[in-house]
Parts: C-alpha cells; sequence; structure tokens
C-alpha cells in the first residue's frame, strides 16, 4: 500500500510518477479508497463511493500506460465529483433527499471528459441541497448531513461544494470538481485550505449538471495548488453545443508564474473595522507583502460602483425558483433539510418580471464596467472570506461574521474566474486564502500569480492535523 | 451557493445594502444610482455607531413567517430576514436609472431551422 504522504503530492507530481510507472494508477486507487475508509465517517465528505468503476477504470489506465498509450497528464489520477454532476447508473442526489434515488442514463459532459482524460472517478461527493439555492441557514442542511472540515471536526466545510472541499484536504482524493453560483468553490476552497478555481462562465460545459442558475452557475476544480487546478481545467474545458451557454473559445495560454511579477495588480480593502477576523487580515495583508516583495506592484483599488449583489441576488432567486418549480408543485421541497426552504418560492414571486429584465440590463452594464476594470488591472486580490470557517451545527447568523460581497457578486454577476490559494492561518488555526479574479477568459492570469505566490509561500503544502493524527 | 452574508449582516448590524457596497466602491461609472441609495450610502457612517436594530418586517414578511405552525421563531425571523433582505435589493434594482439604449444581457438569438 502507498503510504499516505503520496495522497498530499500534487497532481502534477503523482502525474509524473503514475506515467513514468513509479506508482501504479491501481495502487493510487486503491491508497485513496483506504484513506476514504479511515477517515471519512469522521469528515462525511462523500455521499457514494464507485470502487468497483474507480479500480475499473485504474485497471484500464495501467494497461494503457504500460502499452505506451498516454491520455495526458490526468491519466490514471483518482478524483471525485460533486453529487450533481449525472454519472451514468450511479445515484446523483443534488444533496436533497427527494433526490436521493435519483439515475441518470448519462455522464454529465465533464465526466465524460475527465474519463476522456484517463481519470479515475472514486466517488461522488456531498453538497448542500440543491446546492442551497432554495436558502439554507446550517451546514448540515444536506442529505448526508455536515461535510466537517479537516482542520477541525467541530467547524464546516463552508458550501455548496462541501465534500469537495473536504476531501481535498484531508488528502482522500488528489483533486475534486466542484461548482459555483456564487461563492460555492472560493468558500470552500477557502475554509479548507485548499486551491480552488473559478472558470469563466461557459469555459465549463454544463451539461448534465443540476441547473441552479441557467446564466450563473460554473463547475470548477479543486485541487492542492493553483497549478493543479489548471491542470485539471484543462481537462475540463471546451465548447459543448449541448449547453446553450457553452463559450466556443479557444483554450487560454498556460499560466507563466514569472510573468505574474509584472501584472498590473489591485487589491480591495475590506472594512476590517467593521468585519472579520483581525488574524485573517494579518494573514492577507501578509500575503499581500509577500506578493510585493517578490517584485509585484500592487495598488490599492475599488470596485466600480454598481448594484452587484443586489442584481445578482435577483437574478439567482428568479432562476433558482425556475428550475426547482416542479419541487414546489409536488411538495417535494418540504423533504428538503432547511424547513424554510418551500418559502423560497413565496418569497420569490415579489420580483416582477420588469424586475428581472431590469437586473439583467443592470448586468450589462455591470460586464461593461467589469470588462473596463480588467482593461486596466490584470488581476484583483481581496480575501477569500473576512472570518474562518465557522462550527457547522449553528444557525449563520449566530457567528456575527458575516460580511458584503461585492466582489463575489462582481465576479459571478458577470462570469469572471478566479483563483483561491491559502494564505495562512488565523488564531483559531483555520485556513485563511488569497483570491485572485482575473477577466474573462483570462484564468491563465489568476493561475498565474496563485502559481507565484505558491512558489514563495508553502501554505499550501500544509496539512489537517486530522490526517497526520491519523 | 453558498450563504447569504447579506441576511446574516443585517441581522447583526442592521446595516443597510447601499451602507455596505458604498464601503468599497467609488463614484458611478455608466448607471446612475439612485437618490435614496446614495443617501442611505451616506446616512451609513451614522448608523453604524447606533446598536443594532432589526427592520420593520414587511406585511409579505409577516405574512409568510405566520404560514408555518411548526417553524421555530428562529426560523420564522429568518423568513423575515430574507424578504427584507429581497425587497431591499428590489429597492435597489427598481430605483437604479438607465439609459433606454442599455439592453439585458442575455443574449436571444433565432435558431436555424433544424434539418
Amino acid at each position: 500500500m502507498l503510504s499516505d504522504d503520496i495522497l498530499f503530492k500534487p497532481v502534477g507530481d503523482l502525474s509524473k510518477l503514475v506515467r513514468a510507472r513509479q506508482i501504479s494508477p491501481v495502487e493510487l486507487t486503491r491508497a485513496c479508497l483506504d484513506r476514504i475508509d479511515r477517515l471519512d465517517s469522521s469528515l462525511h465528505a462523500f455521499v457514494t463511493l464507485t470502487p468497483d468503476l474507480a479500480l475499473e477504470q485504474a485497471r484500464q489506465a495501467e494497461r494503457e500506460i504500460a502499452s505506451g498509450r498516454d491520455r495526458g497528464a490526468l491519466h490514471g489520477i483518482p478524483y471525485g465529483a460533486k453529487d450533481l454532476v449525472a454519472t451514468k447508473g450511479i445515484r446523483t442526489t443534488w444533496g436533497a433527499k427527494p433526490y436521493e434515488h435519483q439515475l441518470f442514463a448519462e455522464d454529465a459532459t465533464v465526466v465524460r471528459r475527465l474519463r476522456d482524460a484517463g481519470a479515475v472517478l472514486v466517488g461522488k461527493l456531498a453538497m448542500i441541497e440543491l446546492a442551497g439555492g432554495l436558502d439554507y441557514a446550517r451546514g448540515d442542511a444536506s442529505l448526508t448531513g455536515a461535510a466537517h472540515n479537516p482542520w477541525n471536526l467541530k467547524r464546516w466545510t463552508c458550501g455548496s461544494s462541501s465534500g469537495s472541499g473536504a476531501a481535498v484536504s484531508a488528502a482522500l482524493v488528489p483533486f475534486a470538481i466542484g461548482s459555483e453560483t456564487w461563492g460555492s468553490i472560493i468558500c470552500p476552497s477557502t475554509y479548507c485550505g485548499i486551491s480552488g478555481l473559478r472558470p469563466t462562465f461557459g469555459r465549463v460545459s454544463r451539461r448534465g449538471a443540476m441547473a441552479l442558475s441557467w446564466s450563473l452557475d460554473k463547475l470548477g476544480p479543486m485541487a492542492r495548488s493553483a497549478r493543479d487546478c489548471e491542470i485539471v481545467l484543462r481537462a475540463m474545458e471546451g465548447h459543448d453545443p449541448e449547453d446553450q451557454y457553452s463559450a466556443d473559445e479557444p483554450p487560454g495560454p498556460q499560466s507563466d508564474p514569472a510573468a505574474a511579477r509584472r501584472f498590473r495588480a489591485g487589491f480591495l480593502k475590506p472594512d476590517w473595522d467593521k468585519y472579520g477576523d483581525k488574524s485573517v487580515r494579518r494573514a492577507f495583508e501578509k500575503a499581500l507583502a509577500d506578493l510585493e516583495a517578490a517584485g509585484l506592484r500592487l495598488e490599492e483599488t475599488k470596485l466600480p460602483d454598481l448594484p452587484f449583489e443586489s442584481a445578482t441576488l435577483a437574478i439567482l432567486y428568479s432562476e433558482a425558483c425556475s428550475a426547482f418549480e416542479e419541487l414546489e408543485r409536488s411538495g417535494g421541497a418540504r423533504q428538503l433539510a432547511t424547513p424554510t426552504a418551500f418559502q423560497s418560492f413565496i418569497i420569490a414571486r415579489a420580483i416582477r418580471g420588469s424586475d428581472l429584465v431590469k437586473a439583467q440590463r443592470i448586468r450589462t452594464l455591470c460586464q461593461r464596467a467589469m470588462a473596463d476594470f480588467f482593461g486596466r488591472h490584470d488581476v484583483l486580490l481581496f480575501p477569500g472570506d473576512l472570518s474562518t470557517a465557522p462550527p457547522w451545527d449553528k444557525d449563520f447568523s449566530e457567528g456575527g461574521g458575516g460580511a458584503p460581497d461585492p466582489a463575489g457578486a462582481a465576479g459571478n454577476l458577470c462570469g469572471l474566474p478566479a483563483v483561491a490559494v491559502p494564505c495562512g492561518f488565523a488564531d483559531d488555526q483555520l485556513p485563511a486564502s488569497l483570491t485572485i479574479m482575473s477577466g474573462a477568459f483570462e484564468e491563465a492570469k489568476a493561475v498565474a500569480l496563485g502559481r507565484l505566490f505558491q512558489g514563495i509561500t508553502s501554505w499550501h503544502t500544509k496539512r489537517p492535523p486530522l490526517t497526520t493524527a491519523a | 451557493m453558498k450563504l447569504s452574508r447579506r441576511s446574516i449582516n443585517r441581522l447583526i448590524f442592521g446595516a443597510p445594502v447601499a451602507a455596505a457596497a458604498a464601503a468599497v466602491v467609488p463614484s458611478a461609472l455608466i448607471g446612475i444610482r439612485p437618490a435614496a441609495a446614495q443617501a442611505a450610502a451616506e446616512a451609513a457612517p451614522a448608523e453604524e455607531t447606533k446598536p443594532a436594530v432589526a427592520p420593520e418586517p414587511s406585511p409579505l414578511a409577516r405574512f409568510l413567517s405566520k404560514q408555518e405552525a411548526d417553524l421555530s421563531s428562529e426560523e420564522r425571523a429568518r423568513i423575515r430576514r430574507k424578504v427584507t433582505d429581497l425587497e431591499q435589493s428590489l429597492s435597489e434594482i427598481r430605483a437604479f436609472k438607465l439609459d433606454n439604449s442599455v439592453p439585458p444581457s442575455g443574449t436571444f438569438r433565432a435558431l436555424r431551422a433544424r434539418r
């Protein structure tokens, strides 16, 4: 059996070992399954394990590599997929009781692409029910209860890609697929101390993925480093005519960390006097100082003066309540773990048709303004969150850490990519992150700066205590 | 979707959305923020020093929170906050001035015949 140390290696390193036949995909997959068996009862990261499929895919990868066939950097590398992407013949629960036994006849495009790239699916990952689209107030608003944070089992992972965050953080898998509508890749990556990449809207096909908000949903990778996220994105991306919103764009260039030193970088200065944790502030400001010391020229900047959050909220509410209309009609929404979820449908009726159109018109202005913004800046830096992970079993409103999220709203409303990278620890020994946003289809810039940062710091290599104790 | 930070924010701090946004943004670029929102933003610093005050629930919020006999008082309060949150967003959207030339962001395209 391979040691746990192997499982903490980044995808790039594992890939070299697998392709050089120094480790076997079957051994690697068995090591993941064994680690899941030992640790997941504490983490609740997985909804469904697929050991038979995983070992079959691993054996195929092993045979192919032995015969000289090379499918690329993910060949023989295990992963987990958030349980909102369809997997043929394997239940896809969307994290919600009404869909507990849901089966699809086909794989989602992203699952097919990863299979074609030789990746090995070890299981489906836990998530907040319906990706949080009908509201939730606690971390255990999920078919499988709360995913627990590997850095402190009493704390939450954030959502809605909860299992993806926990599984990568605890090295149960080298990478995972998450999704973001508003914060669901960046926040779990932040709370779990891993790297996460929210791609440009349209970069990755959503065919076969649960729709929460057709004009906001994105699928993206969560992994041990910014470079790993880029490797996985390469396998996931590409135009898909079956997804109406899929962008017909060529793949971006590979990131260049050296070029990142010449970036025009802006950073947002949150109102730390009003919100957040002082030790998170320290970590964020130290990260900025480290980047400046590495030669990056940073300047404080501000977002355009536009109602990003209000427009995002109106669009999201409208699309989510339409997406799950049948759940309201059938009464299925009353089976959800969040008792107040059902009322979301009634609340959404306060939105007039003209409000939604107006929100979409405001979105046009927001897109233009952010396009101009990223004409002046290569990247925008801000904290992934102003606080650390709250307890998973408490109502979020009890925490007191809530802060406005204009950058998150701007990024998601305008479909812009972002990378979250760990940037230290707060006083409670929980991770904090630096988030790097860039212009549309310029993932390479955000990744490049993430790689530069991870080249001068070692936060992304830290291991949660759960794993060292096990 | 992650949790609604703004709902939490309102509960804890009682600060309007515009106040929160004003903390991080400069003057308008293309669209024009409504006078009411601007005024709220300008009034915000004074409000910050006041103790947290829950906003008056709207008729819709009161109606909704009475619908479910099996909801706890916390859950009813959450519904009230959600409604307040959405209504404030809608107020901001409705008051936002836009030129006639600004179209919605979604692009409608005619589909060619499928043969």
